[in-house]
């Protein structure tokens, strides 16, 4: 089994406590949002700048403009929230021109996140992003449970190994795959990802789910089923990256219910080189930035000195 | 352009204020007082500079006055008060679920999280928009939806615009903001359901509407011997889609306050969505609360 400064090359005396490298490609800290919990014209920027941020995600992006679902998009749960956003997108062409040059001006790096409906198009992203540069990583959403598609690319074997090498023969850019764990052998499919040629696993997305508005007596979210997300999924994603760890070379981003740097260090030590935080910015916008101080004052008051002391401590 | 504003994708009338990137707050802030009123409404006041300083009609707030994450979400309200010399504001709520009763367990002194301001604010336009100048304005409201133009009316009031105000609600009781609006209102008409009485306040004679005492009638009647060139809105879906009507004919220049569930608050989440007769989808915290009439589809 590689140990994390193996899997991450970690630059020993020059890295700061906090920086990680996901495929080569340095973080300033491990904490960054997952998709779709930062849009970068939000009011949150008045908040606190983004150039905190370990590393720019943005809402994934399609090759042609969508809509997303109708409303009602969102309904709370308990510890949790479910969506049914469906992935609004300007497009490709939009981001290119509109979108990426704001983010990358931010100053961390910057993980593209894609998808398509064809393993065309997802190569034709992950070929003008490569082109154009200023992407440092690109991130697959394989796993999206509001996309109404026939083709469940997290889920099917062929299907993932198909995208994933695809992708990898179109772009010289780290390629990320984002699975989810609901699926029967979470483990099996990580594989697959990693041998089809995947340079970082991102474990996990929501879960799909519903609810009912007693008061209409009809389901409560526009598309009827949404995704589950915050608190109340964080024993499942966290299992994920636990199970997944030991077997497997390539780092992993976890996600999932991520809401302070306890949590933060949960993921840590079950395996993950980095962490994303969705849900939770939507309660406190300003998670993030407690999450990385709150990591800071962890490693000064323990016996660690770096991040990378504590990925996989729990095996 | 400011990094990241948002494309409305239609031309923004006169009244929008531009949406730089206001100072916002996500900060802890004291109850300075905590009142039911209008027969079951929730007042809080609420203590905050900058929101004192700088909140205009439109904005809200993400307000949580409870330990923990039962229910995880903030609740968004509009502002209305604003007072720099208490350093406060007040928000009126309706009591629904969860988070609402909490909020009504506060009392002086406790303390809540508060995100704001939010939200595209809005200014009374100086013309309309066949290019008239605004002298006239009406607000026709529906129960805890008159809080959200008060603000407004304040802010027309000292702009020397005239305020014409239709309150209305399921009783004489709930006429929720009756007493905000009529500080700021040149002429007042309310109704309830299921009385045949109506009430005025102010400088105007009493209209008799006739038929009943629903707003569109209180309006209608008012339309008789008077104007107004705008007509704001909240409250109800009826009365959106009779504002929309006012507007398409040309009677008045029409604005929806918005309202639907949030997670953000902010633009982050994409939640919020209301749909347009295009069928494009705008985010309630980012492109509203205020929308013209003829740009939602109801």
């Amino acid at each position: 089994m590689k140990t994390a400064a193996m899997k991450n090359g970690s630059k020993g005396e020059k890295a700061g406590k906090l920086t990680v490298s996901l495929a080569g490609v340095e973080l300033p800290n491990p904490v960054m949002p997952a998709a779709g919990a930062f849009e970068y014209g939000s009011a949150k920027q008045a908040l606190f700048p983004s150039s905190e941020l370990g590393a720019i995600v943005n809402k994934t992006i399609f090759k042609n403009p969508r809509k997303g679902n109708p409303p009602p998009r969102i309904w709370e749960t308990a510890s949790g929230m479910l969506n049914s956003i469906g992935i609004p997108s300007k497009g490709l062409d939009w981001f290119m021109a509109d979108e990426l040059p704001v983010l990358a001006g931010f100053g961390p790096p910057v993980i593209a996140s894609i998808a398509g409906e064809t393993v065309e198009e997802f190569c034709e992203l992950a070929r003008r992003l490569s082109a154009d540069g200023r992407a440092s990583i690109i991130e697959l959403d394989l796993s999206c449970p509001n996309l109404n598609h026939d083709i469940e690319w997290s889920k099917d074997r062929r299907a993932l190994k198909r995208v994933v090498s695809a992708v990898k023969e179109c772009t010289s850019l780290p390629v990320a795959a984002k699975l989810t764990p609901h699926v029967t052998d979470i483990l099996s499919l990580s594989r697959t990802a990693e041998d089809a040629g995947a340079d970082i696993l991102v474990l996990g997305n929501t879960m799909k789910g519903m609810a009912i508005d007693i008061n209409t007596g009809k389901p409560a979210l526009g598309n009827v089923f949404g995704g589950l997300s915050g608190p109340a999924i964080k024993p499942i994603t966290l299992g994920a990256v636990y199970t997944v760890f030991p077997h497997l070379d390539i780092p992993i981003i976890g996600i999932g219910g991520i809401a302070s740097w306890q949590d933060a260090v949960e993921y840590f030590m079950a395996g993950a080189t980095a962490v994303g935080v969705g849900m939770y910015s939507f309660v406190n916008p300003c998670t993030i930035r407690e999450i990385i101080q709150g990591l800071s004052d962890y490693l000064e008051s323990s016996r660690f000195s770096s991040i990378q002391d504590i990925i996989g401590l729990a095996h | 352009m400011i990094p990241g504003s948002r494309v409305l994708g239609f031309e923004p009338p006169l009244f929008y204020n531009e949406r730089a990137m206001n100072k916002i707050e996500y900060t802890i802030c004291r109850i300075l007082s905590s009142i039911m009123k209008y027969g079951g409404y929730l007042e809080l006041e609420i203590e905050n500079k900058l929101l004192s300083e700088t909140a205009l009609p439109g904005n809200f707030v993400m307000i949580k006055g409870w330990p923990g994450d039962s229910p995880i979400f903030s609740r968004p309200f509009d502002i209305l008060e604003p007072s720099p010399e208490r350093k406060s504001f007040k928000l009126v709520i309706k009591l629904i679920g969860g988070g609402t009763r909490r909020l009504a367990e506060l009392k002086p002194g406790d303390e809540v999280s508060i995100l704001g301001p939010l939200g595209r604010s809005v200014e009374v336009p100086a013309r309309t928009r066949e290019g008239k100048a605004v002298t006239d304005i009406g607000l026709l409201v529906r129960g805890v939806g008159a809080a959200a133009v008060v603000l407004l009316a304040e802010k027309a009031k000292s702009a020397g615009v005239r305020v014409h105000t239709f309150v209305t609600a399921a009783t004489e009781e709930k006429l929720v903001c009756r007493d905000y609006l009529a500080n700021y209102s040149d002429s007042l008409l309310s109704g309830w359901d299921g009385s045949s009485g109506n009430a005025e306040h102010g400088n105007k004679d009493r209209i008799e509407t006739g038929a009943g005492n629903d707003g569109r009638d209180l309006v209608t009647a008012f339309l008789k011997k008077d104007k107004f060139d705008l007509l704001y809105t909240c409250g109800s879906k009826r009365f959106g889609r009779f504002v929309q009507e006012l507007d398409r004919e040309g009677i008045a220049d029409g604005y929806l306050f918005m309202e639907s569930r949030m997670a953000c608050g902010l633009g982050d989440c994409h939640g919020c969505t209301v749909e347009t007769p295009e069928g494009e989808y705008l985010l309630v915290c980012q492109d509203g609360p205020v929308f013209p009439a003829g740009r939602i589809k109801l």
